[in-house]
């Protein structure tokens, strides 16, 4: 067949097999390195909460190397329906299960595609070696974060705690509801909301560009580190989940002029009193 | 606003001041005495203008101790009142003094006033309506200002910024070409400015 293949092209499309081969070869790591990122951030959002690669055991077990101890075709048929198997009574599955203290997986939809990729991640990982292979703190989901990742994300947002690389604090031209003395500045949108409406797909690569007209320049220099980014995700994802009757705004102009009103006061008595000393 | 207007007003500006400065210094005009007494709108004017142009003043030439003040939103908002209390002393001075003007038929006089007066209305309005400006001034309109003094002018940031903040740095910059002209006297026999021609009578 091959000989007949060969033959039956002509010379130039001959000449073609082995660069095509060659590039192919060349392709092939830049495609799986591309897998393994998509993969890691699969993980992150869908496995992290109960699992690491390399870090110890969880409520599930360290994935590292799982590839390596069981069969793919056994994998893929766990992640899918770990309750299938398990009432299957096959051994490994049993003995997981009583391991983790009889908590079972739930069943995990992913497309062939995801499935590739996260185990392109995992392959990745284990060439790396164990404790290489730290999931982009990023990526992890907004909603799933800690009181302490929200807290950060707050005090990022309001200053008190300045971004590592000297970039502008939000809370100067945005407001979030709730932040703050009298609210966050009105230069920029108000953010209460941003998470709901973009959800965490929007979100975490707006934070990570920053590229709006306004941000772009100001931002170029000093982008947000990977856990800042996480933390006002966070920050913005428990904002967004606030159904609360907003607080009155304190009316800032109003406060201006009653100061105005009573610098004027004092002013006019204090004044008036010197003057009226001054008279003969 | 296009760039050439970035990069021509800024050193317009200043030309213009520096002949207003060379046309006071010529027209020899007496100063006010240091013991006239100053009517309560010249008093707002100084006492408002002296909180706003320090707050100006700190943020251009230093912005990162006003970054650093600003990083507490409580004291952010002290620093904003405070600022706010003064626009709206300066503002009420100079509409005193543009009125008190415009009624001594001191027409040329009350416009400079008036112009001046609209320029601290435009920063009331952004102090309000896009609150927190101490905070985003540095960051926004700063790099212009410090990229005007070394002969760069570089509008990039500014250029993405609101209209209104665009017209009241550039405004800002034509109000103080024309402040030497504000304070020129070249008739002796008027009246010192901040002062009201019944104060000085009785002086």
């Amino acid at each position: 067949m091959r000989t007949y293949a060969q033959e039956g092209r002509p010379r130039g499309a001959r000449g073609l097999v082995p660069v095509i081969q060659l590039l192919a070869v060349l392709a092939a790591p830049a495609v799986g390195a591309q897998g393994a990122t998509q993969g890691a951030t699969l993980f992150t959002q869908r496995c992290a909460t109960c699992h690491t690669v390399g870090e110890g055991d969880r409520v599930g077990p360290d994935l590292h190397g799982v590839l390596e101890r069981r069969e793919e075709a056994w994998v893929t048929r766990f992640i899918t329906s770990p309750g299938a198997v398990i009432d299957e009574g096959d051994p490994v599955a049993t003995a997981l299960l009583e391991q983790f203290n009889g908590i079972r997986m739930p069943d995990q939809q992913l497309t062939p595609e995801e499935r590739t990729a996260l185990y392109a991640f995992f392959r990745d990982c284990t060439q790396k070696g164990k404790g290489a292979c730290k999931p982009s703190p990023a990526a992890k989901m907004g909603t799933d974060a800690t009181p302490e990742e929200i807290a950060r994300g707050r005090r990022l947002f309001e200053g008190t705690e300045s971004l590592a690389k000297g970039g502008p604090a939000c809370f100067g031209c945005h407001d979030v509801r709730g932040v703050g003395v009298a609210g966050g500045g009105t230069l920029g949108p108000n953010l209460t909301f941003a998470f709901a409406r973009m959800g965490e797909r929007g979100m975490r690569p707006a934070l990570a560009k920053l590229d709006t007209s306004m941000m772009g320049p100001l931002y170029v220099k000093a982008p947000l580190e990977e856990e800042e980014q996480y933390a006002l995700k966070a920050f913005l994802a428990d904002a967004s989940r606030d159904g609360s009757r907003p607080r009155p705004d304190r009316d800032f102009f109003y406060l201006g002029l009653v100061g105005t009103l009573a610098v004027l006061g004092f002013m006019g008595v204090a004044f008036g009193a010197t003057a009226k000393r001054g008279q003969p | 606003m296009s760039d050439a207007l970035f990069s021509a007003i800024p050193y317009v500006a200043a030309g213009a001041a520096v002949a207003g400065v060379a046309r006071r210094l010529m027209s020899r005009a007496p100063a006010p005495t240091a013991g006239t007494p100053w009517t309560p709108s010249g008093r707002a004017v100084l006492a408002g203008g002296a909180i706003v142009a320090l707050n100006h003043a700190l943020g251009l030439l230093a912005p990162r101790v006003m970054q650093a003040f600003n990083a507490s939103p409580g004291r952010l908002f002290t620093l904003e009142a405070v600022s706010l209390i003064g626009g709206l002393l300066l503002a009420w001075g100079l509409a005193g003094l543009t009125l008190r003007r415009a009624r001594d038929g001191q027409w040329g006089s009350a416009a400079l006033l008036g112009l001046v007066l609209t320029q601290a209305l435009s920063g009331l309005y952004l102090a309000v309506a896009l609150r927190w400006g101490s905070a985003w001034y540095v960051h926004v309109v700063v790099p212009y200002l410090r990229s005007v003094l070394v002969f760069q002018p570089d509008a990039a940031l500014l250029a993405q910024a609101p209209f209104v903040v665009q017209l009241h740095t550039l405004s800002g910059m034509v109000v103080l070409a024309l402040a030497p002209f504000i304070r020129a006297r070249p008739v002796s026999a008027a009246a010192p400015l901040l002062v009201t021609p019944r104060e000085e009578t009785a002086g």
